[in-house]
């Protein structure tokens, strides 16, 4: 090792740094530090954290390194991003991430030096357990000059640990080919990446801290997504790694005998977008003229869409040629009598194919990103239902609620899983309704006060 | 809806409130006796008495409560102290007084004792508690017995929204909540005759003996006054009961 | 946004340096009076001279105020939005004059920022956005370029920052109040379970969950600090202590168990009717009366101001407008009696007398010299005794004329 610090290593191809993207004020300032600080030729792909995500590439010259992803609903990117990784390390890092000088060959050092290491992190306020440090600084400029004093002066000192959970991982891709990626049931970032490195420990892999290096982490002010620890989540988490479920939190999980464990510890990394069904309900006692109803409500830009139409009545006002009803639908079931509608429902349900159902009646209007955005919803809330009661699209800012009982819900502003006992239907003179069962995860999204 | 003041200047009940524990052999029934002619009402717990207590209790009119534990709390006096509280509290009652097995009020005090409770502007009133020693005609005050200079609070109203509590120790207990304290007090200067060390020199070894038991480290009280017990030489100043 | 600051004592004293590289929406920063050549270049301020400064328009600056001696100065010039930063007494100015026009300014302010956790809670109990400007957490919130640098921003910082950035665009202050609220209480519930014993601590966990609308939490943290009091022989808490349970009570609805509870705290005749004016008023079904008279009693005026502006009796309008007074919500005071044509001697409530008064402070801070006077005449006619008023208001203009020599240099 040289005497001013950085350390000869064998020459290294790219890294490459998966950067998830939580807020547009954090992303721009933690890529410009990634590109300032990298000692190493790095390409950054980035990944927005939601459909609302605002485009950052203005703020970086075109000849970046960097890759901004567009946002998919319903998938993982992460789990995406990992199957791209050609490099032999990568680092996973949330922007909440501020780097300090000659960060990145220090995580690469633990690797060179032990060869079972697979996942190193550096010492940052992000770690819950071993490697938690809380400084303060009220500059970039002082955290440099912090870095610049403190990691030379212990430099390369690292130690095994038995579990990471931070924002900042340095890993190796051959982990990835072994191990695959994160556990698509989990879904707060703390209880993914506790579950990732424990199962990377059962390959004998170790976990590394870094001593020397030290990032500074943002906090929010408000309670983001994917922080808090979701109960059915962390019974899962449980049963699967025979954890007591009082043992939160998870400063017991260091006592885990790991030779313990029996799973299959790789999860695959393919995943296909939710495939979806939308039920198409048109009743003649809706208003709508069908065809361009049709031609501007079932063009939605998500793409994995089986579309079933439940036809009810005649409506002899308004005769349809066939290709006219049809429109996109995959199957269309019609009824003559419009009280015939519970069993035409059936019908239809014995032939969906999708994940979740999701419900639009002719007799309202839809936004053409309506699918995308309940898709979205569903997967990023884990709910089990959906129900939109703003008056319009759920933005970034719609309030997510959980009453107390589920009530009946208007069918046409409903979403389902396809699980078994979800719910019953109903209908009233004007309206459907979905009455969602009891125990489900029934997640009302609302903008602002204007829901029920 | 309730338009009383929670404060009544007239017909204020008086309820007494005890714990004893085979108390049968001695003050007892005189105590009882006494209270029963300025008192409304005697709510009473017995802890685990073996001697008759119970039933010397139960012949009175005016214990309208009273309740035997099997098992003794004297130990933990916290517990016992709650208890009789729950107790005397469930009677819905004006106000409380906290009378020990031996203790006797002087005349004046059951004389004055309506004028203190049918007022509004204390919830509280503080007494002379004289430590009567060796017999009934001399109280002891030297360096550890000088509990009649200072004042105890052993008379209560009761107001059900205030918020009680009692220290949490297992001996020396206040008899009556803590949380007093905080209300406006009324200080009179009248006299209780505590009979407890009026006994003989056998029976002060034996109280010297339990207190040294129950607390050997001085955890709860001072162990120079559990010493101060056994004096040879107490100072006694003689009692003169004072004119109505 | 262009902001324009106004010291104290002179930008030396000035505490909140660091705070103007972190306004939000920052073109141009103005300070009045002189400033170094080298902490201009630091901190990216102007000095401008109190001359210069009366010919600018400042219609289109947010004023930073630290003294309340300002007043009588900004108000007439209209500012955007007026920012007030409260400060404890200095050691050489009178304590209740400084005390009463902190709270007119403070009343004026759009958004109130404090580094005295003392003076934000009172203040959050009167009024609505405000801010604290001091915090123990060493963790970083947020980051804000500035010039070649990243500054962090550490709890209050990020909320402060947040918070003026709604005021630039109009926005409601309300949600970052509560985020503040919710970081505090966090932080004294953890210090709790560290120091079960310590009254103050348990107290204030027992504060930010009432502010924060959780009173059935709230409770347990007030029985301990009430308890511990008590153990450790601090007897006078029946007020600050036992009352508070008043004020839950009123939050969750409980109004017959709130008014009991009071009617425990209370022994003066006075009081005594006034618990009587609250059970009258809750077998009427006036719960709304009820409710925020308890929380007036417990000083709580914002709550008090929360419950009853939306109502619109002559008595919920006479008991409005004594909460704007407690409060020094004088415009407001002047405002209602108008609008509702409040009489002042029948319903009990402001006198005709202290109405006059009123109205020469408002007119004296809008530097309507002769209208002050006039007021406080008018009122003399009635009360002599409100001629010290007009010897109040000259020690006003008196303080106020002797910090602007020392602080702003004349060109």
């Amino acid at each position: 090792m040289d005497q001013q610090g950085l350390i000869n290593f064998p020459s290294i191809d790219k890294v490459t740094i998966i950067l998830e993207m939580t807020d547009p004020a954090w992303a721009v300032p933690s890529i410009q530090l990634l590109l300032l600080h990298s000692e190493h030729p790095i390409r950054i792909i980035a990944l927005p954290g939601s459909l609302e995500f605002p485009p950052i590439q203005q703020y970086f010259e075109k000849e970046a390194p960097i890759e901004f992803w567009s946002y998919e609903a319903g998938i993982d990117p992460v789990n995406q991003a990992l199957g791209t990784i050609e490099t032999t390390f990568a680092v996973l890092m949330e922007d909440r991430i501020m780097v300090t000088p000659r960060w990145l060959s220090s995580l690469i050092w633990p690797c060179l030096d032990e060869e079972r290491v697979m996942v190193v992190s550096p010492m940052s306020p992000s770690e819950q357990l071993d490697g938690k440090l809380n400084l303060w600084f009220q500059s970039h400029a002082d955290l440099v000059s912090y870095a610049e004093d403190h990691h030379p002066r212990n430099q390369g000192l690292w130690r095994q640990v038995p579990v990471l959970t931070g924002s900042c991982l340095l890993f190796r891709k051959e982990l990835i080919n072994e191990l695959g990626g994160f556990d698509p049931l989990l879904r707060s970032r703390e209880l993914k990446v506790v579950d990732w490195c424990l199962r990377a420990r059962m390959l004998n892999g170790q976990l590394a801290l870094c001593e020397d290096v030290y990032v500074q982490a943002l906090h929010s002010l408000e309670p983001r997504r994917g922080e808090k620890i979701l109960s059915d989540e962390w019974n899962v988490f449980c049963s699967k790694w025979g954890v007591e479920r009082n043992s939160y939190p998870l400063k017991y999980l260091s006592e885990l005998n790991i030779s313990e464990c029996s799973m299959e510890p790789f999860i695959s990394l393919i995943y296909d977008p939710y495939y979806i069904t939308v039920i198409v309900l048109v009743s003649e006692v809706f208003p709508n003229r069908l065809e361009s109803w049709y031609q501007i409500n079932l063009e939605q830009t998500y793409s994995r869409i089986q579309w079933i139409g439940v036809l009810l009545g005649t409506h002899q006002e308004q005769p349809l040629s066939d290709s006219e009803m049809w429109g996109k639908l995959d199957a269309l079931i019609k009824v003559r009598e419009v009280e015939q509608w519970h069993e035409a429902l059936e019908a239809a349900l014995i032939l969906v194919k999708g994940e979740a159902i999701i419900f639009i009646n002719s007799s309202r209007a839809y936004e053409s990103d309506y699918v995308t955005r309940v898709v979205d919803f569903m997967y990023r809330e884990s709910a089990d239902v959906v129900v939109n009661t703003g008056k319009g699209i759920p933005n970034l800012h719609a309030q997510v609620h959980i009453p107390q009982e589920p009530l009946p819900v208007p069918l046409s502003l409903t979403a389902h899983r396809c699980i078994e006992d979800v719910g019953s239907y109903v209908k009233s003179i004007e309206e459907f309704y979905f009455i969602p069962r009891s125990s489900l995860r029934a997640v009302y999204w609302t903008k602002g006060m204007e829901d029920e | 809806m309730n338009n009383n003041p929670i404060r009544k200047t007239t017909g204020n009940r008086l309820t007494a409130m005890m714990q004893v524990r085979n108390e049968s052999k001695r003050y007892l029934a005189s105590v009882l006796h006494d209270l029963s002619e300025f008192v409304d009402e005697i709510v009473i717990i017995d802890d685990a008495s073996t001697d008759g207590t119970f039933e010397l209790c139960q012949s009175f009119a005016k214990v309208t409560r009273l309740i035997k534990l099997d098992k003794s709390e004297f130990n933990h006096e916290w517990q016992l102290r709650q208890r009789l509280w729950d107790l005397a509290v469930s009677t819905d009652p004006d106000w409380l007084l906290a009378v020990d097995a031996d203790e006797f009020y002087e005349e004046r005090a059951k004389v004055h004792m309506r004028e203190l409770i049918n007022q509004d502007q204390y919830d509280w009133v503080g007494f002379r508690v004289f430590d009567f020693w060796g017999g009934l005609t001399h109280y002891r005050e030297d360096e550890f017995w000088r509990i009649h200079e200072r004042h105890t609070r052993l008379l209560v109203r009761y107001l059900p929204d205030f918020y009680y509590f009692y220290p949490r120790m297992d001996h020396h207990v206040p008899r009556l909540p803590l949380s007093y304290a905080v209300l406006p007090g009324f200080l009179a200067e009248l006299k209780v005759k505590h009979y407890g060390w009026a006994v003989s020199k056998e029976e002060l070894y034996e109280k010297y003996v339990r207190y040294m038991s129950n607390d050997p480290n001085g955890e709860w009280g001072s162990l120079e006054q559990y010493q101060s017990i056994l004096d040879e030489h107490p100072t006694l100043i003689e009692w003169k009961e004072d004119p109505l | 946004m262009k902001y324009m600051i106004f010291c104290h004592n002179g930008w030396g004293d000035f505490s909140y340096k660091r705070m103007l590289k972190l306004l939000p929406d920052r073109e141009e920063v103005l300070v009045v009076g002189d400033v170094m050549a080298q902490d201009e270049l630091d901190y990216g301020v102007d000095s401008v001279s109190l001359t210069n400064m009366l010919s600018l328009d400042l219609t289109e600056y947010s004023v930073i105020v630290c003294s309340p001696y300002w007043l009588q100065t900004v108000i007439p010039l209209q500012p955007r939005y007026m920012i007030a930063l409260l400060e404890r007494c200095p050691n050489d100015q009178d304590a209740e004059m400084w005390n009463k026009y902190s709270e007119l300014l403070a009343a004026q302010a759009d958004i109130v920022g404090t580094a005295s956790e003392r003076i934000y809670l009172e203040q959050c109990l009167r009024r609505e956005g405000i801010f604290l400007l001091s915090g123990e957490s060493p963790l970083t919130y947020g980051a804000v370029s500035y010039r070649q640098d990243t500054l962090f921003l550490n709890d209050y910082e990020s909320i402060w920052f947040e918070a003026l950035s709604c005021l630039n665009k109009g926005e409601r202050l309300e949600q970052w109040v509560c985020v503040q609220w919710g970081i505090r209480c966090k932080y004294y519930v953890d210090l709790v379970t560290e120091y079960p014993n310590h009254a103050t601590i348990s107290y204030m966990a027992a504060t930010y969950l009432y502010l924060l609308g959780r009173s059935p939490e709230a409770v347990h943290y007030l029985v301990n600090s009430f308890e511990q009091m008590v153990l450790h022989d601090y007897l006078d808490c029946l007020h600050s202590h036992y009352r508070f349970f008043s004020s839950m009570a009123a939050q969750t609805g409980e109004l017959v168990k709130a008014i009991n509870i009071y009617a425990v705290s209370v022994y003066s005749e006075e009081d005594r009717l006034k618990v009587n004016e609250l059970w009258n008023w809750l077998e009427h079904g006036k719960v709304d009366l009820v409710k925020a008279e308890i929380f007036r009693l417990n000083e709580d005026y914002a709550s008090a101001i929360r419950t009853l502006t939306p109502l619109n009796t002559s008595e919920s309008k006479s008991l409005l407008r004594n909460n704007y007074v407690q409060t020094f919500c004088y415009e407001d005071v002047l405002r209602l009696t108008e609008e509702s044509s409040l009489s002042h001697e029948e319903d009990g409530g402001i006198s005709f007398v202290d109405n006059q008064l009123i109205q020469g402070t408002v007119h004296m801070l809008h530097n309507r010299h002769y209208e002050a006077v006039t007021a406080i005449l008018t009122a003399t006619t009635v009360e002599l005794s409100a001629l010290q008023w007009l010897s109040e208001m000259s020690s006003y203009e008196e303080s106020a004329e002797r910090m602007l020599r020392s602080t702003a240099y004349e060109q």
